[in-house]
C-alpha cells in the first residue's frame, strides 16, 4: 500500500465514522493521528486531510457561486438531452422579460451568471430550476396557464427553487470532497489527477441534481417554493392568488394522470393548503395590457404544438 | 466628567467596529444602486472579486461607497470571504483558512465544463444561446408599467 492510498483510506475514514457522532469536531484529527504515529504522512499532509475533514460537513453549502454557476450551466445542458429548446426568439424574448422582471423582487436578484429562461418544446406540464438562474419552462405547461399572471406564479416558484439553492442541495456530500475549498488545491497535490477526478465529482454532481428534478424535490422544498413566490409576485405587484389559479387549473388539466409537473410535485390541493396562509396582498386589478401581451408571445407556442 | 469621556469612547470604537466591515463582489456583475431596491437606479456596476467596505445591513442590502458615491448592493450578491483571482496560490501554505479565502477558478470551473465538452459528455450550445437572451433595465421598466405592475415594491 502506497502513501496516496493510505491518505484515501484515512481520509475515507474520518468521513465515514462522523455521521453517528455529528458536530463531534475531534473526529477528523484523530484519524490523522493514527497515520502520524505509524510514521507514514508529515505533518503538512495531516494539516491537508484536517483541513478537508473538517471542509465537507454540509458541503453544498461551501460551493462558491462560481461553482454553482459551472454546475447550472451542465445541469441545463443535461436537461437539453430529454427535452429540446422551442426555438421562438419572440416567445423567449417575452419569456425572460416576465422572468427578469420577477427575478429583480427576489432575495437573490443577481446570480454568478444571470438568470435566464426558455422554452422547452414538451407537451409535458413541467419546468426546471437549474442552479445559478438557468429556468427551462415547457410549452406544455405555459399552456396550462391562462394568464401572465398564473405563467408569472410558475416562473416565481422556480426563482424561489433559485434563490434557496435548492438543485445543488442534492448534491451528495462525498462528491465534494475534491472540490471545496482548501479541498481542490490540497488533496489535489498529493493524489495528482485532479483534473479528472473532477471531472468525475462533476458528472456526479450534475446526476444527483438532475435525478431530483425529474423525480422530484422534497415536500418541503416545494413548500417553500410555493412561499417563495407568493413574495416574489406580491413586491413585483402581481396579485399572489395567481399561484393558487395556476395550481387549480393544473390539477384540473393533469387530472389522475402523472408523469412531469404532477408526479414531481406534492398535489395541488395541498400545495395550495400549505400555500394559502402566506397569502397577504389585496386584490390586483387585472390588465388588459397583460393579457393581450401573454397571448400575442404564446400564439407562437400554440401554432408549435 | 469620567462617564462622558468613557461613553464617547465606547461611541468612538462601536463606530469604527460597525464602519470598517470589508466584504467581495461574489457575482460575475455586481449593481450599485441608488436605493435598496432592485429597481433603484444604476449607479456603478462592481465586478466579481472586487473589494469594497459596507455599512449594517438592512432588509437584505448593504449601503455601500464607491469612488465617492453612496449607494446599495443586494447582500446575496456579496461574501465576506475574500476572492483570490490568481488561481495556485495556496491559501495553506500562507495560512489563510478556507473561511477567509474563495479561490476563484478553483474546483468546478471552465476547465471540467470544457473537459465535459472535448469527452463528448454534454453539448453546450443552447445553454451559450440563452445567455444572449438579455432584457435591459429601461424594457423591464416598461414592461412594468405597461402591465399596470407599479403597486408592489420591497
Amino acid at each position: 500500500m502506497n502513501r496516496k492510498h493510505l491518505i484515501l483510506i484515512l481520509l475515507a475514514l474520518s468521513l465515514s465514522i462522523p455521521p453517528l457522532f455529528i458536530g463531534c469536531e475531534g473526529l477528523p484529527e484523530a484519524g490523522t493521528a493514527v497515520g502520524q504515529a505509524f510514521g507514514v504522512i508529515d505533518d503538512e499532509e495531516a494539516d491537508s486531510i484536517i483541513r478537508v475533514g473538517t471542509a465537507i460537513s454540509n458541503a453544498w453549502q461551501r460551493l462558491t457561486p462560481e461553482q454553482e454557476y459551472y454546475i447550472g450551466r451542465a445541469v441545463a445542458a443535461k436537461v437539453f438531452q430529454s427535452y429540446k429548446p422551442l426555438d421562438l426568439p419572440e416567445a423567449n424574448a417575452y419569456l425572460n422579460l416576465l422572468g427578469q422582471s420577477l427575478v429583480v423582487f427576489s432575495d437573490r436578484p443577481e446570480t454568478f451568471g444571470g438568470y435566464r429562461f426558455i422554452l422547452l418544446d414538451s407537451a409535458e406540464i413541467n419546468a426546471f430550476a437549474a442552479p445559478d438562474g438557468l429556468i427551462l419552462v415547457t410549452r406544455g405547461m405555459v399552456q396550462c396557464c391562462g394568464s401572465e399572471d398564473e405563467l408569472a406564479a410558475v416562473l416565481a416558484h422556480e426563482i424561489a427553487h433559485v434563490v434557496e439553492k435548492h438543485g445543488v442541495s442534492a448534491i451528495q456530500d462525498a462528491r465534494l470532497t475534491n472540490v471545496v475549498t482548501t479541498a481542490a488545491t490540497e488533496v489535489g497535490k498529493h493524489a495528482g489527477g485532479e483534473l479528472a477526478d473532477l471531472v468525475e465529482d462533476f458528472e456526479g454532481s450534475i446526476g444527483d441534481i438532475t435525478k431530483t428534478l425529474m423525480s422530484g424535490y422534497s415536500r418541503g422544498q416545494e413548500r417553500d417554493a410555493d412561499a417563495g413566490a407568493v413574495r416574489i409576485l406580491r413586491r413585483a405587484g402581481y396579485p399572489e392568488t395567481a399561484l393558487i389559479a395556476m395550481l387549480q387549473r393544473m390539477e384540473q388539466r393533469l387530472g389522475k394522470t402523472r408523469g412531469g409537473f404532477g408526479s414531481t410535485h406534492p398535489s395541488a390541493q395541498s400545495r395550495i393548503n400549505s400555500v394559502t396562509p402566506e397569502i397577504e396582498g389585496g386584490s390586483v386589478p387585472a390588465s388588459p395590457v397583460r393579457q393581450q401581451r401573454f397571448a400575442k408571445a404564446m400564439q407562437a407556442v400554440v401554432v408549435a404544438n | 466628567m469620567k462617564i462622558k469621556v468613557l461613553g464617547v469612547l465606547l461611541a468612538l470604537c462601536a463606530g469604527v467596529a460597525v464602519a470598517a466591515t470589508q466584504m467581495s463582489v461574489q457575482v460575475q456583475k455586481c449593481v450599485v444602486r441608488a436605493k435598496p431596491n432592485a429597481m433603484g437606479a444604476q449607479i456603478v456596476a462592481l465586478a466579481y472579486g472586487d473589494r469594497i467596505e459596507v455599512g449594517p445591513l438592512q432588509n437584505g442590502w448593504y449601503p455601500v461607497t464607491v469612488n465617492g458615491v453612496s449607494g446599495w448592493v443586494p447582500a446575496s450578491s456579496l461574501s465576506t470571504k475574500k476572492i483570490v483571482m490568481r488561481s495556485g496560490t495556496g491559501d495553506a501554505a500562507t495560512g489563510a483558512s478556507s473561511e477567509e479565502v474563495a479561490m476563484a477558478g478553483k474546483g468546478f470551473n471552465k476547465q471540467v465544463e470544457d473537459e465535459m465538452q472535448a469527452q463528448g459528455k454534454l453539448d453546450y450550445t443552447w445553454v451559450k444561446k440563452m445567455y444572449d437572451f438579455t432584457a435591459k433595465e429601461g424594457d423591464i421598466v416598461l414592461f412594468r408599467a405597461q402591465g399596470s405592475l407599479t403597486g408592489g415594491g420591497q
